[in-house]
């Protein structure tokens, strides 16, 4: 397992560092500045630019920023003036970490029982119930499903305020939480129940199932002890991608509720042409990918003993 | 209307998708295009009325094209943006049908259209232009030929040597005329194609009190507060970039600097007539070249006395040339300020401003400058701290370290999230701030901040859901004045057709400005004749639909 581990850690680097080449490349060849607005001289760009240290040779500048990366430093932002990326980044990641554990957390605690009654009650109407809600889930972009939540929610039962991140931890104020994180897991719903369902349905019809059934044990036994264990298996592969997605925000989900977390930083610095908030979002995303990728490997194990990491 | 859109669009297959947006939108029940706008068209003396469609068409005709026949294909570039779009379509769609010229529509991300724009790769494009200050100058010059942001490839000496003139001219009437003069030159030229002048939307409830609609849209809140609330909650529609008044340029940053920094001078809640700030009183000379202001006994929010030395550091610092900012330009009416800011000399010493002790300051003008209150007023303006920036370099502008001078101070900034401001009792007016603590959202999804207006966790929205506007502007607590900017075109004229003064003369004339206003914008918007809005006193732009 450690041998394991100090090899993905490896690679890991390693990874990171061909990404953060390639995107400083990118973010270099790619047309704009992030100095220019309808009203700037050339000759105001280039003070811009000998302030950023945007006018010394690339490889000088390429040097510089994998030297800071090296210390934890994101680097100035190029667009915000006064902030630097570890400014947007880290309080933008505490937010999305937590919006989207939630969403996480919800697309398992829902998407799991629907997709193990559909399998349960496979051809009946349990089944036809559980998966038209996962159509539902695969269909509605989030860009709807957020403005009808809040349309329902909001504005005609009153219950919950539209937007915004709370600002403390009452339930008044967390409760500003619940439409983001359904809007953010509804499709993962979607998809974890389509997968539990199919690998339950796999699962049953195997060998070591009707042994367990023949043992005289009850259903649910069957079902949740000896089935769910191997059923659950495609989840788990599905789960570390997800996270990984749902834990570094959604543009549009945060536009849509307010909410400043990673997500939009994505966009807006690519349209902003803030090079450095460019590299330390896709940096940030990386590495939380790649993490959770290991993750899941090592879980595997855990998981189903057939596995082995190596 | 009925006729003039017949007219305009005679049924056929290209016709098509223009009669259907125009029937969609209930053109049917507007007036005719001629009772309203301004004034119509002046016909020339003796003539008869002009028709600027029919006079387009002879001037294309005379440009070898009758009929638009054999005219190579012009293309419209706008930054991806549904409103732009809508315009370019009826544009392209105009000069299709009254002109018989065809034209592609590119549409490109904002940094690759300012690119394409300041390197001239297009032939004609969107373009807007937003007054600095209340003076048609801010407009005139733009297209001067030294100017950076006319990008049209136009240069008229006549132009340049009016609008210089202009600049140096004391009397405001003969200033005015001169600047009439230069406007005339360019809507004879037409290097630009104007189509209408904005206007300002924004909402804000009827219990935020001490705030008027005027045409910057520039709304000190000294004095503003909202009922029976301890914080006033604004949704300033972006992430500032900046809250250093030396490096900041956009409306965002304007309204927060607003609240945090005062000037030698304040603006008139109402008028935006300049007011005394931190400057009690001033002397001008004679000639109008020489401003001495008397400072009065007042503080930083860190309890130090605001000097005449912080005002001559602030300025000096915008004007080095090594300080990345867009609007040094602003400073450029002080003496000496342009030299130094290009670099012709070093010595920040040589520029016209002086504290002569503490408490005065001298501040000597290139020319007699008739905005120049308003200038001091502006943010590039304000005074800054020279011991807290040396000391904390870019970090100045945290909470812990921010020192300021306004009727406000930063509590708290949460990146992409809010901006706190609270009362800042060392403010010299102190007693007359009523709100204690004023919030900025930087929340740009239009329909998300309007959703929290609606639900009363927001008290004034600076930018409105255009899908629902129509709506919108009937409730009472719209707020829309007349905007001091332009919506305009402007032509590339380097090469092909565009260089003909006769063709730009007759695109220009071939557009219904009526029908982007009424059928498109729909937020009130005036079509615009020319290029400095009407709404500078004693100035009347001259119009390009005329005969020459």
């Amino acid at each position: 397992m450690v041998a394991f581990l100090v090899r993905r850690a490896v690679a890991g680097i390693l990874t990171l560092y061909v990404i953060a080449t390639l995107c400083f490349v990118m973010t270099r060849v790619a047309p704009g500045s992030p100095f220019t607005t309808e009203k700037t001289h050339p000759e105001i760009i280039r003070a811009y630019e000998a302030y950023y240290g945007l006018d010394k040779p690339v490889l000088v500048q390429y040097g510089r920023t994998m030297w800071n990366y090296l210390r934890g430093d994101l680097g100035p932002s190029m667009f915000y003036r006064d902030k630097t990326c570890n400014d947007f980044v880290w309080s933008g990641l505490e937010r999305s970490l937590i919006l989207g554990a939630l969403s996480a957390f919800l697309a398992f605690l829902l998407g799991i029982p629907l997709g193990i009654l559909a399998s349960a009650w496979q051809n009946r109407w349990p089944d036809h119930a559980a998966m038209s809600v996962s159509i539902v889930g695969i269909c509605v972009p989030n860009f709807l499903m957020g403005p009808l939540l809040i349309l329902l929610f909001t504005f005609v039962l009153g219950w919950l305020p539209s937007a915004q991140w709370p600002e403390n931890t009452s339930w008044n104020e967390l409760r500003k939480l619940v439409m983001p994180a359904i809007t953010l897991a509804m499709v993962h719903v979607a998809y974890i129940s389509r997968l539990a369902r199919a690998g339950m349905l796999d699962v049953i019809h195997k060998d070591f199932i009707r042994t367990a059934r023949a043992k005289g044990l009850p259903e649910w036994t069957v079902f949740l002890k000896h089935g769910f264990k191997n059923g659950v298996t495609p989840v788990v592969s599905y789960a570390g991608p997800m996270v990984a997605v749902l834990v570094t925000g959604s543009l549009v989900v945060e536009k849509v509720f307010a909410i400043p977390g990673l997500g939009q930083h994505f966009v807006t610095s690519a349209t902003n042409r803030d090079m450095n908030l460019i590299m330390a979002c896709v940096l940030v995303y990386s590495v939380l990918v790649i993490l959770f990728n290991t993750l899941v490997d090592a879980a595997y194990a855990f998981i189903d003993p057939r596995v082995r990491v190596s | 209307m009925n006729a003039v859109v017949i007219r305009l669009f005679p049924l056929g297959r290209l016709a098509l998708p223009i009669l259907v947006l125009l029937h969609s939108a209930g053109c049917d029940s507007k007036p005719s295009s001629a009772s309203k706008g301004e004034t119509a068209a002046l016909p020339a003396a003796g003539a008869a009325a002009f028709d600027p469609l029919a006079y387009a068409r002879q001037l294309l005709a005379e440009a070898g094209y009758p009929k638009g026949k054999d005219f190579p294909k012009l293309e419209i570039l706008y930054n991806t943006d549904e409103g732009h779009k809508k315009i370019a379509a009826a544009i392209q769609q105009m000069w299709r049908q009254n002109l018989g010229i065809d034209v592609e529509l590119r549409n490109s991300e904002w940094k690759v259209y300012l690119d394409d724009m300041s390197q001239l790769r297009y032939q004609v494009m969107r373009r807007g232009w937003i007054g600095d200050y209340r003076d048609p100058n801010t407009f005139i010059e733009v297209m001067t030929s030294a100017s950076g942001n006319n990008n049209t490839g136009w240069a008229n000496a006549d132009y340049d040597r009016l609008v210089k003139e202009a600049g140096a001219e004391p009397d405001r009437r003969k200033r005015l005329e001169l600047f009439r003069q230069a406007e005339e030159i360019l809507m004879r030229e037409l290097p630009v194609m104007p189509i209408y002048f904005y206007v300002s939307s924004c909402a804000w409830k009827d219990s935020v009190k001490g705030v008027y609609p005027n045409i910057q849209d520039i709304h000190p809140l000294n004095e503003a507060y909202v009922e029976g609330k301890d914080t006033l909650v604004i949704n300033n529609a972006a992430e500032i970039q900046t809250l250093d008044p030396a490096l900041a340029r956009g409306v965002p940053e304007h309204r927060v600097n607003l609240c945090v920094f005062e000037g030698l001078t304040n603006y008139d809640p109402k008028t935006l007539d300049p007011r005394p700030g931190v400057a009690e009183r001033w002397e001008i000379s004679p000639d109008g070249t020489k401003y001495t202001f008397h400072l009065r006994d007042c503080a930083w929010s860190d309890g130090k006395k605001v000097t005449a030395n912080d005002f001559v550091y602030a300025w000096r610092r915008v004007l080095n040339p090594a300080t990345p900012t867009d609007y040094a330009h602003q400073l450029y009416y002080i003496k000496g300020a342009e030299a130094y800011n290009t670099k012709k000399t070093d010595d920040p010493s040589t520029i016209g401003v002086r504290a002569k002790d503490d408490r005065t300051l001298e501040v000597e003008l290139e020319n007699p400058c008739a905005f120049f209150l308003d200038l001091c007023a502006f943010y590039t303006y304000y005074p800054v701290r020279q011991d807290v920036i040396d000391k904390h370099g870019t970090n100045w502008t945290r909470e812990q370290n921010f020192v300021c001078n306004g009727p406000f101070k930063l509590k708290e900034w949460r990146a992409a999230e809010s901006i706190m401001l609270e009362k800042n009792p060392a403010y010299w007016n102190a007693e007359r701030v009523k709100q204690k603590y004023v919030k900025f959202l930087p929340i740009d999804n239009r329909s998300t901040a309007w959703n929290l207006y609606l639900e009363g966790a927001c008290d004034w929205v600076t930018t409105l859901p255009l899908d629902q506007i129509e709506d919108i502007i009937k409730r009472p607590d719209y707020r829309g004045d007349t905007y001091l900017g332009t919506y305009y075109y402007s032509f590339n004229v380097t090469k092909g057709p565009l260089m003909d003064r006769r063709i730009r003369k007759a695109l220009v004339l071939a557009i219904d400005r009526e029908i982007v206003v009424s059928k498109i914008t729909r937020q009130g918007q005036k079509p615009a004749y020319h290029f400095t809005p009407p709404i500078f006193p004693e100035y009347k732009s001259p119009r390009f639909d005329v005969r020459d």
